[in-house]
């Protein structure tokens, strides 16, 4: 017995590195962590944290997007929009147009035919309609084709047939319905303004036809209803 | 009477000492660092949850804030894709405008002209003479790829030029 207690005297200035290690290991086993799985750890924190940073930021440059849009502004571009292609087959107003623009061009329309198409799901896209002339002469159908083609709402002229004095055309009346968006709310905005002034920059020139010349149907009543929102429906 | 040690302690603390001393150096220098080192790391852990929290929290008063500005952003982006479907729309639509405008000609007179997206074109033309459709179909030679003249025809009466071009 007092041997061991003799090698414990000798050997006690052991006690105190003991001590620390088994601190250091019981520290590094249920308070800090292995290396490996620290450096996992913090990496996949500050991982989450730089992630969530961008997310904070992204979501206040939005939030100012959408407290400081000019509500007028868009709703007149929205308004404009509409005209530009409808939200859905406005077969009147392309009509007129072609009506219009062949009296504008010593030219006549003699009739069409509509090919709506699906009309029981709200796809998008165009709408065919063969339309024939009474054109008196080729340069009377180029200036046709250049009218239909800076008119609005827009449409496109995918065939042509002329045969000196009769054209017939066939073309593609562009819509495209409401729908629901399904925006996430970290999503970004996308720049609308630049979308829409582009796009009035590329439609420069194109002419919406006049509202009294759009429906006969309307001049029939004597009265024309302005719809400045197309996308708000006309109350009587 | 107690047991003689008969092994001086002079003698322990002379084969140990060296030892002894540089072990508790050493044993002094790891803890500290061990603490410095294990307080930064517990301390950065703390800090990254404490701002991942916080920007948890913001996020979600962020999107309480755009989900009240809901229908703006219904606007924006019906305002974005209806330019885009605009923007689309005329960058695709099919070319005839291009065509049309060099079927101009003073010399000859097209009396008919067939245009179909991806199909060959035809044309008929009349004039005073054949050199003037052929001087036509080399103005043509700018926009088409391949113009073949199909028919001329030489009316004597009339002295009147008629051809078909086919044009790719």
């Amino acid at each position: 017995m007092n041997q061991l207690r003799n090698i414990f005297l000798d050997f006690k200035w052991l006690v105190y590195p003991a001590i620390v290690l088994v601190f250091i290991l019981f520290t590094i086993k249920y308070l800090i962590g292995l290396p490996g799985e620290l450096i996992s750890q913090i990496s996949a924190s500050q991982k989450s944290v730089t992630e969530s940073a961008q997310i904070v930021s992204r979501l206040k440059v939005k939030l100012n997007t959408l407290t400081t849009l000019d509500e007028n502004r868009s709703l007149e571009d929205l308004s404009w929009l509409g005209g530009v292609i409808p939200v859905d087959k406005q077969i009147d107003v392309i009509v007129s147009e072609l009506r219009f623009s062949a009296s504008q061009t010593n030219s006549e329309l003699l009739g069409y035919t509509t090919m709506l198409g699906d009309v029981v799901s709200s796809g998008s896209g165009e709408f065919l309609i063969s339309a024939s002339f009474n054109t008196p002469d080729m340069p009377s159908l180029v200036q046709l084709i250049s009218s239909l083609n800076s008119s609005l709402p827009l449409m496109s002229i995918s065939s042509v047939q002329f045969v000196s004095g009769s054209a017939s055309m066939e073309i593609n009346g562009a819509w495209f319905p409401l729908v629901p968006h399904q925006a996430r709310l970290e999503d970004d905005l996308p720049n609308h303004v630049q979308a829409v002034s582009d796009l009035k920059a590329r439609l420069e020139g194109f002419s919406l036809v006049p509202v009294a010349s759009v429906d006969e149907a309307v001049q029939e009543t004597g009265e024309i209803i302005p719809n400045p929102n197309p996308f708000t429906p006309l109350v009587n | 009477m107690g047991a003689i040690n008969l092994l001086p302690k002079r003698n322990i603390e002379k084969k140990y000492g060296p030892l002894q001393k540089n072990v508790y150096l050493l044993t002094s220098v790891v803890l500290t660092m061990y603490i410095v080192a294990a307080s930064a790391i517990l301390g950065l852990k703390i800090y990254l949850n404490q701002r991942s929290h916080n920007l948890d929290q913001e996020i979600q008063k962020l999107n309480s804030q755009i989900r009240e500005q809901s229908s703006k952003e219904a606007l924006v982006l019906e305002l974005f894709n209806r330019s885009a479907k605009g923007r689309e729309f005329v960058d695709t639509r099919p070319p005839v405008q291009s065509y049309s405008d060099i079927l101009k000609s003073e010399e000859v007179i097209i009396e008919g002209w067939t245009y179909g997206v991806g199909q060959p074109q035809t044309l008929s033309v009349v004039s005073g003479s054949a050199e003037s459709i052929e001087r036509f179909a080399d103005v043509l030679k700018q926009k088409y790829s391949s113009i073949t003249i199909d028919k001329l025809t030489h009316n004597l009466v009339d002295n009147v030029w008629s051809g078909e071009l086919l044009l790719l």
